[in-house]
């Protein structure tokens, strides 16, 4: 009896397994076909998995199973593989329809209709239903997280831990949806027109939020139609001063030593987007009397991907802009197009920028029906990478915004923290050449001193470089490869730095806050070619979760490395 | 622009640690560059004639973010008139007057008196021309003087407050053990009676 019993469960545990990979299998090419708008296909693939999952679950509901899984700890993987079949039966009940109808409606073919026009209306309609799914995901993220996470058999864990990291990834993707869902349709003018600053940076000069704003538009939206009016250089700012404050910790970092009330190019000092975005649109209220309702920044590595969906852009000149060149020539060889110091060969070049970044806009715009779903998956690369962020005006859409990586916020986290974030200080453009590392090492989740390791590398060649690459302002002298960088790195709320070493001395250091973190400041040079190594002694306390590292947007990649236990919030 | 200000400053750095002595190691680094020459630029100018671009360095700098109450700190400053005297101050509290070197710097030590509260104490160097420039250290909290008599000079941690707990968990389970033993060999002794 009990052998057979055994034998019974043994079997309906390997098909209950089966089920569920056929189930996750389907729900990715139900994904793939919703992309592709194969509703039939994705519709039919749909009604498979929930058969599948309703599978999963009677196979390990019977008496047997029930038996046999309320055995105090030897029935614990038994008690778990049941929890789980009966959570994604759940799933499939309570979420699929939902979400299914949504991506019915998000279609990107019927929604990006091309020549700068999105249908709000298929956008509003799926608000609903995914909110809906949203909570039916939320719920069984929650079940999953409790019940018998911790059994004996290490491979039914391993299984449930890979299903909560799904459940909880899918959360955040539906979450994600209601988010612009909800606010794409008020943001893109369903009721009434929008303007917004659009700032698009050189992260050869970085800045913390990832480079110096060099060009801007000004991007209209009525109706779900969207272009461009009106396109520019810094130089248009020259001059324009913004009233906004944020408190003293940011006076004190940015009004004395960057002059962002009044100085339009380090106004994307802060790595935190919603203080420069609403710099930037004072500083246009008050220039040119026009009120804007938010503002978006982003930089030619985005621009790049967008490329990468739409295809190749062609400039006057006959240069040609790809996803694989973008970055190259409006951050490098068009310094070498214009080399000079002059103010015709810096207005010549400003005007080239202008002209590319007026381009690519066009070229996006009307594009963007091309390949939909291509330009979707660029968006959120740039996304995700902090290369495309947004601020709205309107405070309750701010705070919405908020909770999403697309509002480019520096977090206020008090989980372990270290934030790298460079402004240049040489007015040069060579942080196209910087490279950079992070490590961050900590062996307790108690309080502990942690040691932090930037290294920075400047990758220019000694020669070579045009003069308006290499030479500080100020300085009049010839092109050397002479980098410097305000250096910040910014602390754990509540962390006391102990020391700091460049390449083994002790060095003079500023101190700051920003959000809550303090800040650690200092300017380091480096020679072509050179490295410098900074060793940071922190006294952290204790830890409330896993360590957050956000990496700034620059050309090159950083190497971050995190060393820490995996610590509870 | 930034250029200069560093080379200036890692020679101002180097320059005042071996003139006048100061308690700062000549191993610090001159870190705001390399050790470069001297280069004359008015780091910050006074009225602010010049819009910050790139960004320059008015800020006071120190060789620590905090410090215990009392302890004494080095701290370094840039945007002076060569020669002039530049107070240094921390609100009311007047901490040190010295002359800004050649290059206009100033490297010195300074503390803070023993009795001001914990928290951030923002550092002002004043020139006698005017210039001015800011930057902020804190001072950690005092420990009370009955916490320091009972636990030496180290604060009391959560592990070491753990010890005489995990000790009386020892002994209560000591305990236990010995009264079961205790229990079954007198149930054994009923049973055999």
């Amino acid at each position: 009896m009990l052998l057979a019993g055994a034998i019974w469960i043994v079997v309906t545990a390997l098909l209950a397994r089966s089920d569920l990979l056929a189930a996750r299998r389907e729900a990715d090419e139900a994904k793939a076909a919703l992309l592709h708008g194969d509703v039939t296909r994705a519709q039919a693939l749909a009604a498979q998995l929930r058969d599948r999952a309703d599978g999963a679950h009677a196979r390990t509901t019977g008496p047997a199973w029930w038996v046999a899984s309320s055995v105090p700890w030897v029935g614990g993987p038994l008690a778990s593989i049941r929890e789980v079949a009966d959570d994604l039966h759940l799933l499939a009940h309570n979420a699929l329809t939902p979400a299914m109808n949504a991506g019915i409606s998000l279609d990107p073919d019927k929604v990006i209709l091309g020549h700068g026009h999105l249908d709000l209306t298929r956008i509003s309609a799926a608000a609903a239903p995914l909110d809906q799914a949203t909570k039916a995901v939320a719920a069984v993220a929650h079940r999953l997280a409790g019940g018998h996470t911790n059994t004996w058999l290490g491979a039914v864990d391993s299984n449930r831990t890979t299903v909560v990291n799904s459940v909880t990834k899918l959360q955040h993707t539906l979450s994600d949806g209601v988010l612009a869902a909800k606010l794409l349709p008020p943001m893109l003018g369903a009721n009434g027109t929008r303007n917004y600053f659009v700032g698009f940076e050189n992260t050869a000069e970085a800045r913390g939020l990832g480079g110096l704003p060099g060009s801007y538009g000004i991007l209209t939206a009525d109706h779900g139609y969207v272009h461009f009016t009106r396109f520019g250089s810094d130089v248009d700012l020259n001059g324009a001063t913004a009233s906004v404050s944020f408190g003293p910790d940011w006076r004190a970092r940015y009004v004395g030593t960057y002059e962002v009330l009044n100085n339009f190019v380090n106004t994307t000092a802060s790595p935190h987007f919603p203080y420069d975005a609403a710099l930037w649109l004072s500083m246009w209220q008050r220039k040119f009397g026009q009120h804007l309702d938010g503002a978006i920044a982003t930089d030619p590595t985005a621009l790049g991907y967008l490329l990468g969906a739409t295809g190749p852009v062609t400039l006057s000149d006959g240069q040609q802009l790809n996803s694989s060149n973008a970055v190259q020539v409006l951050e490098s060889s068009v310094y070498a197009k214009f080399p000079q110091l002059t103010p015709q060969a810096i207005a010549a070049r400003k005007n080239y920028l202008v002209a590319a970044a007026k381009a690519i806009a066009g070229h996006v715009t009307d594009g963007a029906s091309t390949n939909p779903t291509a330009l979707v998956d660029a968006l959120k690369q740039a996304v995700h990478e902090h290369r495309l962020v947004v601020f709205s005006e309107r405070s309750n859409e701010e705070a919405q915004l908020a909770s999403s990586s697309l509002a480019g916020e520096l977090s206020d986290t008090t989980q372990p923290f270290a934030g790298l974030v460079i402004n240049n200080a040489a007015s040069g453009k060579l942080d196209y050449y910087l490279d950079r590392s992070l490590t961050y090492e900590r062996s307790t989740c108690a309080a502990t001193t942690s040691t932090v390791t930037v290294k920075l590398t400047n990758r220019a060649p000694s020669t070579g470089l045009p003069p308006y690459v290499t030479t500080t302002i100020g300085l009049g002298r010839g092109p050397t490869g002479v980098n410097q960088d305000q250096v910040s790195l910014y602390l754990t709320h509540g962390a006391d730095l102990s020391s700091l070493t460049v390449d083994g001395k002790k060095a003079f250091m500023q101190t700051e806050q920003e959000r809550g973190h303090p800040v650690v400041s200092l300017a380091v040079r480096l020679q072509p070619g050179q490295s410098k190594t900074l060793v940071y002694k922190v006294h952290e306390p204790r830890a409330t979760g896993p360590v957050v590292a956000p990496v700034q947007p620059l050309v090159r990649p950083m190497h971050v490395d995190l060393r820490s236990p995996s610590c509870a919030a | 622009m930034r250029g200069l200000i560093a080379g200036r400053r890692a020679a101002a750095v180097a320059g005042v640690v071996l003139a006048i002595g100061v308690n700062a190691s000549p191993s610090y680094a001159a870190h705001n560059g390399d050790h470069g020459r001297p280069k004359p630029w008015p780091a910050c100018p006074h009225g602010h004639a010049r819009l910050s671009y790139p960004p320059r360095s008015c800020h006071v700098e120190t060789d620590r973010t905090s410090v215990p109450p009392g302890a004494r700190f080095n701290v370094f400053g840039l945007g002076f008139r060569p020669g002039e005297q530049v107070v240094i101050s921390s609100g009311d509290m007047r901490l040190e007057t010295v002359a800004a070197n050649k290059d206009g710097a100033v490297l010195t030590s300074a503390v803070l008196p023993r009795d001001v509260g914990a928290g951030a104490h923002t550092l002002t160097m004043t020139g006698s021309s005017g210039n001015r420039v800011q930057g902020v250290i804190t001072v950690k909290p005092q420990l009370a003087a009955s916490t320091r008599a009972a636990h030496g000079s180290l604060p009391f941690s959560g592990p070491a407050a753990a010890i005489p707990l995990a000790a009386a968990g020892v002994m209560m389970l000591a305990s236990g053990a010995v009264v079961m033993s205790m229990v079954r060999r007198r149930r054994r002794f009923l049973v055999d009676g």
